[in-house]
């Protein structure tokens, strides 16, 4: 979208979809790459000054370590009650009849946009995903169905489309295949990409045709591995209605990475339920939340700010804060504690698939690009209150900052005084003592696994026949990895992704491979 | 489903969330100052009814024994911290401590240690079995791999004082036609039959420096077979008029515990670690510097006070040969005039000198990890621990 036709005062700025500090000039060119120096520098100090402290200050840095795990121990109970108590509300609302409690309504006016953009992946999963939407206890003629194809993926694609177009179209209200072209200048290559460009397709082919109006209209954008469950749109449309300010307010399932969970590996495993559980704990606390993966927004919304930007790599979460910052500060996050289904991250081969989860996570914690943009736009949009400002900056560097260096600091970096300290530190009790209050403290923290385990098989879809029972009791105590997995796929990416941005060798989108080669349904 | 047509398991309120939040919080606050006092060494005590904080130190003591009890002043410990090869104790009050190791079948170890507020005193406990357990090394073996000895009675044994680990058979006859050749008997008697001197480069470097540091003339060192000098991991074992010394030769910052002890004084320093400890710390630094005996005391200063040799304890017996206990730089096998023994370098308090093996007559070799002793002719193998 070329022009600023209908976007709000703030959405028009020129710097306002910033990706990176090369689009900027001047002053703000400067600024800007100031802040993307500022997370790798904080993460790395950090961690190096833990280094300088165990060898130089070891006592101060044994006093650190056992704070930090103290902090580590409570903070972990402190997740596992939201995670517990969403998976209870979670359930609860899996349980309800969603059809029943929106019949007070009148919503037989509001379409839904569900924008599927994809590239090369599989005809099976983009067959599966569409299946689960038409079996969705909704009302499919308010159902537009996009599939933005990408022109780069070649005629395969687009025919795939077609023939997706040919099975399922007619169970939709509106079945549009779009076909987001290739190199279009200052875009990079990716979901977001393709997704605005779908939207804009919906405007001008759909919606102004037939008269629909933006604030009638619930786009839904959703990663092509996406299975619905079968409440959804009456989950989302109860949740929009009773929303405080439903035009300004996106709608957060919880992402559930488990359509072929039997088949990943005990590390993916792992990996993939953390990412969900993740998401399960800010749903408790929405205020920190920004949109990611598949979600949903309404139309006018999206239409004010011109849609994803085209320009950098976690658009999921991008997109909230463009809104954000649009509606000066007045916009929320909804969550709906509904889950949708998604792939965990399976390849042919296991070090394919570490070497995936790897990728994709290093994609992910690239969203520390987002804190880059918060801050530079909370210097320029003075509508937003001081003390929101604040209270978001500090949250997401805290959380940027510790996603890269609590798990190194934790299982690495907590036995260093131990190693580097000064003789005189080795001879004392403290010294002694140090590596078994960590270790008992850490074997606390543990017990937080306990209740993901048990969540975690309560997730589980049913247990494909081929797979023994016993690999129930491998799901249950495959929790003992989380610290591997900690350091090796959230870390180490981030500080990975964060080292990128620093040196300003900016990251492009990669997309995971979705290869449910085995999934059996 | 409530009956205002919401779902009846609502979001966590702020209220909630909040609460919950401050209630870590005060834990946080709460458990950080207790768990620093607590990992430094501070405790809180009842003792007769009377509340208080005391401070404490612990021991670290590293064995290489299985089995074994751990006595602090005749009460067995039983909060014990097992490490891989070492036992943590806490919570020991400062002040002079008797620790006793001992367990089934072992020499017991036994050391008054001093120990510290917010210190941790190590020590390295070693016990050998009351019975020596060997393996004799025959020159014969039979089909079915018996140890034969040749003896002058069959009835008797000459190693009746000690636990055999091999099937014997005990004989009078010479025939050998049935019986096959054991190599290591072979090896055995060329261990003996070889000097175990270092090599002359390094026995000259080693000589060198202990003319420079003692004063005293290689000439007069006795040097026979066995005897010579030895160094292991920057540890230097030498005799020098009849006695054996242990030195550090090594940087001063990775000086073995033993070699130091807290600077408290001329008053304390005897009473805790004994005067041998202090005297020794006083001569050492009048033989380096040339001080007066008034001015070595005075200028005893830091935190710690090291010395560089340690004499080892022979027991007023003649040394006959002695080397370094397999594998380690802190224990030193000394062959006297009844036995070979074993002797720790550690010096704080009294050394513990076990008896290996008994004899009048023997010889020893240490060769790759084994004792080797040469006993009436007989070649075996000393056993230090009771699993082998």
């Amino acid at each position: 979208m070329a022009n600023n036709e209908g976007r709000l005062p703030y959405a028009t700025r020129p710097d306002f979809k910033v990706g990176r500090a090369t689009e900027l000039t001047g002053r703000d060119r400067r600024f800007y790459r100031f802040l993307e120096i500022v997370p790798g520098v904080a993460s790395w100090t950090t961690l190096i000054g833990v280094l300088l402290l165990s060898n130089y200050a070891p006592f101060i840095a044994a006093y650190f370590v056992i704070g930090f795990a103290i902090y580590w121990v409570l903070k972990t109970a402190f997740l596992s009650y939201h995670l517990r108590y969403n998976w209870k509300r979670m359930r609860h609302h899996l349980s309800l009849d969603w059809s029943t409690l929106i019949e007070r309504f009148e919503f037989g006016h509001i379409y839904h946009v569900v924008i599927l953009p994809f590239y090369t992946e599989p005809e099976r999963v983009l067959d599966e995903s569409i299946a689960s939407i038409v079996k969705t206890q909704y009302d499919k003629k308010n159902i537009i169905l996009v599939l933005g194809v990408e022109e780069r993926a070649g005629e395969e694609a687009i025919a795939l489309a077609e023939r997706m177009k040919a099975k399922w179209g007619e169970r939709f209200g509106f079945f549009l295949i779009t076909t987001h072209p290739k190199d279009i200048p200052g875009e990079m290559a990716g979901k977001g990409s393709n997704a605005t460009w779908a939207a804009e397709e919906v405007r001008t082919k759909i919606l102004d045709p037939h008269g629909i109006l933006y604030n009638h209209v619930l786009v839904s954008i959703f990663d092509i591995d996406t299975v619905l469950y079968p409440e959804y749109f009456n989950c989302l449309i109860w949740h929009f209605m009773t929303a405080k300010r439903p035009l300004k307010s996106s709608f957060q399932p919880v992402p559930i990475f488990n359509n072929n969970i039997w088949e990943a590996p005990a590390i993916a495993r792992v990996v993939a339920m953390s990412s969900t559980f993740w998401e399960m704990v800010q749903q408790e606390r929405p205020e920190r939340m920004a949109t990611f993966s598949s979600h949903s927004v309404s139309f006018k919304a999206l239409y004010e700010v011109g849609y994803w930007q085209t320009n950098m790599v976690s658009e999921d979460s991008r997109i909230f804060w463009n809104l954000f910052l649009a509606n000066d500060g007045e916009y929320d996050v909804i969550p709906l504690s509904y889950p949708v289904s998604m792939d965990a991250n399976v390849a042919p081969t296991f070090f394919g698939t570490m070497r995936n989860i790897y990728k994709q996570h290093r994609r992910w914690t690239y969203g520390v690009e987002n804190f880059v943009y918060i801050i530079y736009h909370f210097s320029k949009n003075k509508n937003i209150s001081r003390r929101k400002r604040i209270s978001i900056a500090l949250q997401q560097a805290e959380g940027y900052w510790s996603l890269v260096t609590n798990p190194i600091m934790l299982f690495v970096l907590g036995w260093a005084p131990i190693f580097l300290g000064t003789k005189e530190f080795h001879q004392t009790v403290l010294s002694y003592n140090l590596p078994i209050i960590v270790r008992d403290l850490l074997v606390l923290a543990m017990f937080g696994l306990v209740i993901s385990s048990i969540i975690s098989l309560t997730l589980l879809p049913p247990r494909p026949k081929e797979k023994g029972r016993v690999r129930y009791v491998v799901m249950a105590l495959q929790w003992i990895l989380v610290p591997v997995t900690m350091i090796i796929f959230s870390a180490i990416p981030g500080l990975d992704a964060q080292t990128r941005l620093m040196l300003g060798k900016y990251m492009g989108f990669w997309v995971t491979p979705k290869t449910r080669v085995d999934v059996a349904q | 489903m409530n009956p205002a047509g919401r779902p009846s398991v609502q979001p966590l309120s702020r209220l909630q969330r909040r609460l919950v939040f401050w209630s870590f919080s005060c834990v946080f606050l709460v458990t950080l100052p207790l768990l620093w006092f607590y990992t430094t060494g501070y405790r809180f005590s009842m003792i007769d009814n009377v509340r208080s904080i005391v401070s404490v130190g612990g021991l670290y003591v590293s064995t290489d024994a299985s089995g074994v009890n751990f006595f602090i002043d005749d009460v067995q410990v039983t909060d014990l911290r097992l490490f891989r090869n070492a036992t943590y104790i806490q919570n020991i009050v400062e002040g002079k401590h008797s620790l006793h190791v001992q367990g089934e079948g072992l020499q017991t170890w036994t050391k008054d240690l001093s120990v510290s507020s917010y210190i941790v005193t190590e020590a390295f406990a070693f016990s050998m079995p009351t019975q020596p357990h060997i393996r004799i090394i025959s020159e014969y073996l039979t089909p079915q791999n018996q140890s034969v000895m040749r003896v002058q009675n069959a009835t008797s044994t000459p190693f009746y004082f000690a636990t055999t680990t091999n099937s014997i058979l005990a004989t009078t006859s010479k025939a050998t036609s049935t019986l096959l050749l054991n190599s290591e008997y072979k090896y055995a008697v060329s261990l003996f039959a070889t000097s175990t001197a270092t090599s002359s480069t390094l026995a000259r470097q080693i000589s060198d420096r202990i003319e420079k540091l003692s004063g005293a003339s290689t000439s007069t060192l006795t040097s026979t077979k066995g005897t010579t000098t030895k160094l292991v991991r920057n540890v230097l074992l030498f005799e020098n008029a009849g006695d054996v010394y242990a030195e550090w030769i090594g940087e001063a910052s990775d000086i073995p515990y033993y070699y130091c002890t807290p600077n408290i004084g001329a008053t304390s320093t005897p009473v805790l670690y004994g005067d041998h400890i202090y005297t020794s710390l006083i001569a050492e630094r009048m033989r380096k510097t040339g001080e007066t005996l008034s001015e070595a005391v005075l200028a005893l200063e830091g935190n710690e006070m090291c010395r560089d040799i340690i004499r080892i304890d022979d027991t007023q017996k003649t040394v006959r040969a002695f080397d370094f206990y397999p594998d380690s730089n802190h224990l030193v096998l000394m062959l006297l005039n009844d036995g070979l023994y074993v002797v720790e370098i550690d010096d704080r308090a009294w050394q513990n000198t076990q008896l290996l093996y008994p004899g009048t007559g023997i010889s020893f070799v240490v060769d790759g990890g084994r004792i080797y002793v040469k006993d009436r002719g007989y070649y075996l193998e000393v056993f230090t621990s009771l699993t082998q």
